[in-house]
């Protein structure tokens, strides 16, 4: 993960980025780049607006100025339904299931945009295979499962896109160490079968920064700091700042 | 002669429910109280009319006529003027459909005047008596094509990647375009449909109530009454309201005499909304449909 221009087979660069909601602006100047392969963390405190890029790049925050740009085209205002089809899948802060739908109708949703059923049915067998607790779950309505299982419902929506890059947001959030343990595990997976590039915030910074190999850190609106993931770690700063040691 | 009382009810129920779903479906996939509904099943009636006038159209063959035209109709105005202002107050979307209402209702002014109009096939006043009881041939037509509606609009939801899509974007419209649903277009389309169920439902009603360009707002308020008792947004619970109402217009006309007829339904429609505003059909997560 580096600044504007580092690396010319960037997957994904923005460039300059501001993204405001109405006249509170979130986002001054934001540099970064993905290699594609990379897993890479976004780190910062509340309020950073670490979400806010990640629903700008996924395309439901239009930048009022800036660059996105993915695999050499340009991306920013190209709403979010185009984006996917891209091959950018977010996972959002919340899981954001459709409650009312069954776990598998809403994996299958995820493939919405794929038109060969082959494949996505073979693309549904891996994703149970991964998840083995969700499979037991199939038929279950999203809304009535648990916390840990959203979110493995959620990012297994986001995978049956079959997306390039992956992007996370705050998936530990609310869940027990053990669960998410499990679900690092399997994106781990996910990582060395499909060499998926992602991009993860969290708020768990240790168990971003163990699964990550860079980071960037996202203070007020602007990167502060850009670096490996185990210099972050053992940045005396990062840690009273993030860790809590 | 509560037989025949009870036998009307269902058979009007089942147009009841299909008026409802409609106006359901629209709430709960943008959360919009559809003005124009009534005045769509009051349009589709006239142009029904028309065809059986000019061409001597039956009014049940001038079904897919009026539901292409009024699907095409639903889509634009949806596409064009509704998805413009949906990020707007309920207000605006209050006063836009109130005022696409208003041009419908002057539409029907302008070209048909303001006489009283019926929809008269030679098999009109057929029935058959069962005992004592006689069963419209119209009415009984009507109640299968409603019904006959409602399960293919299921169907539809269920079954049909679109379905999936309108379903999506009911329960979540960011989450859905972030699996790539484009939620504008399947807006346009989920009115289109509304619209569509509408005209069917005017081409049949004007077999049975008398064309008036007044009828646009008795038919709303039916709507609306179906789609509170079952819970806004909620199409198993359109047909539930469907029955309800005709079951408690019937019955009211029955024992209190013809006079009472909107005045029960409206009753109704306050206590439900007083003591069970979800609905007479509880849903488990919010905007289930």
């Amino acid at each position: 993960m580096g600044g504007a221009g580092a690396g010319v087979s960037a997957l994904l660069s923005v460039e300059k980025l501001n993204a405001a909601y109405g006249d509170a602006q979130v986002l001054w100047d934001v540099d970064l780049t993905l290699q594609a392969g990379e897993i890479a963390a976004l780190l910062g405190p509340n309020g950073a607006g670490k979400t806010t890029l990640l629903r700008t790049i996924a395309g439901l925050l239009r930048p009022t100025a800036g660059r996105i740009v993915w695999d050499g085209a340009p991306l920013e205002g190209l709403g979010a339904h185009r984006t996917v089809s891209r091959g950018i899948a977010l996972v959002p802060e919340g899981r954001r299931l459709f409650a009312g739908m069954t776990v598998t109708e809403n994996v299958r949703m995820g493939a919405y945009l794929r038109s060969q059923r082959a494949d996505v049915h073979e693309d549904l067998d891996w994703i149970f295979d991964l998840f083995p607790q969700l499979a037991a779950r199939r038929r279950t309505q999203a809304g009535a499962l648990s916390g840990g299982e959203q979110q493995m419902c959620a990012i297994a929506r986001g995978l049956m896109a079959r997306p390039r890059l992956l992007m996370l947001d705050e998936l530990s959030l609310g869940l027990a160490p053990v669960m998410v343990d499990r679900i690092v595990e399997m994106l781990r997976r996910v990582h060395r079968e499909r060499g998926t590039t992602m991009l993860i915030v969290e708020q768990d910074v240790q168990m971003a920064l163990e699964l990550a190999s860079r980071g960037a850190i996202l203070e007020v609106g602007r990167i502060v700091r850009r670096a490996e993931a185990r210099e972050l770690m053992d940045d005396p700063r990062v840690k009273t700042a993030y860790l809590g040691l | 002669m509560i037989a025949q009382e009870i036998l009307n009810a269902i058979l009007i129920g089942g147009i009841y429910a299909s008026i409802g779903i409609g106006f359901s479906l629209v709430y709960g996939v943008m959360n919009l109280l559809n003005l124009v509904h009534g005045a769509v099943i009051m349009l589709a009636g006239y142009v029904t009319y028309a065809m059986f006038r000019a061409w001597g159209l039956d009014p049940f063959l001038s079904i897919p006529v009026t539901m292409a035209l009024f699907f095409a109709f639903g889509y634009l105005v949806q596409r064009l003027l509704i998805n413009r202002i949906l990020a707007a107050s309920v207000l605006m979307s209050l006063i836009l459909t109130y005022g696409i209402d208003l041009v419908l209702v002057n539409v029907v002014l302008l070209v048909w005047k303001t006489d009283l109009l019926a929809v008269t096939p030679a098999y009109a006043g057929a029935s058959w008596t069962v005992g004592s009881v006689v069963v419209s041939k119209v009415r009984v037509g009507i109640f299968l094509v409603s019904a006959l509606l409602t399960v293919l609009m299921y169907l539809f939801l269920d079954r049909t990647r679109t379905g999936n899509a309108i379903k999506a974007a009911a329960l979540d419209r960011e989450a859905a375009q972030l699996v790539g649903v484009d939620t504008m277009k399947i807006y346009a389309i989920t009115y289109g449909i509304s619209s569509a169920l509408a005209a069917a439902s005017g081409s049949m009603l004007a077999t049975i109530y008398t064309l008036t360009p007044t009828i646009d707002g008795i038919y709303l308020g039916k709507a609306f009454v179906v789609a509170i008792l079952g819970g806004l947004g909620n199409i198993t619970g359109a047909v539930v309201g469907g029955l309800a109402l005709s079951f408690a217009e019937s019955l009211g006309v029955f024992f209190l005499g013809p006079s009472y007829q909107e005045v029960i339904g409206f009753s109704i429609f306050l206590l439900v909304l007083i003591f069970r505003p979800y609905g007479l059909v509880g849903r488990r997560f919010y905007a289930e449909i």
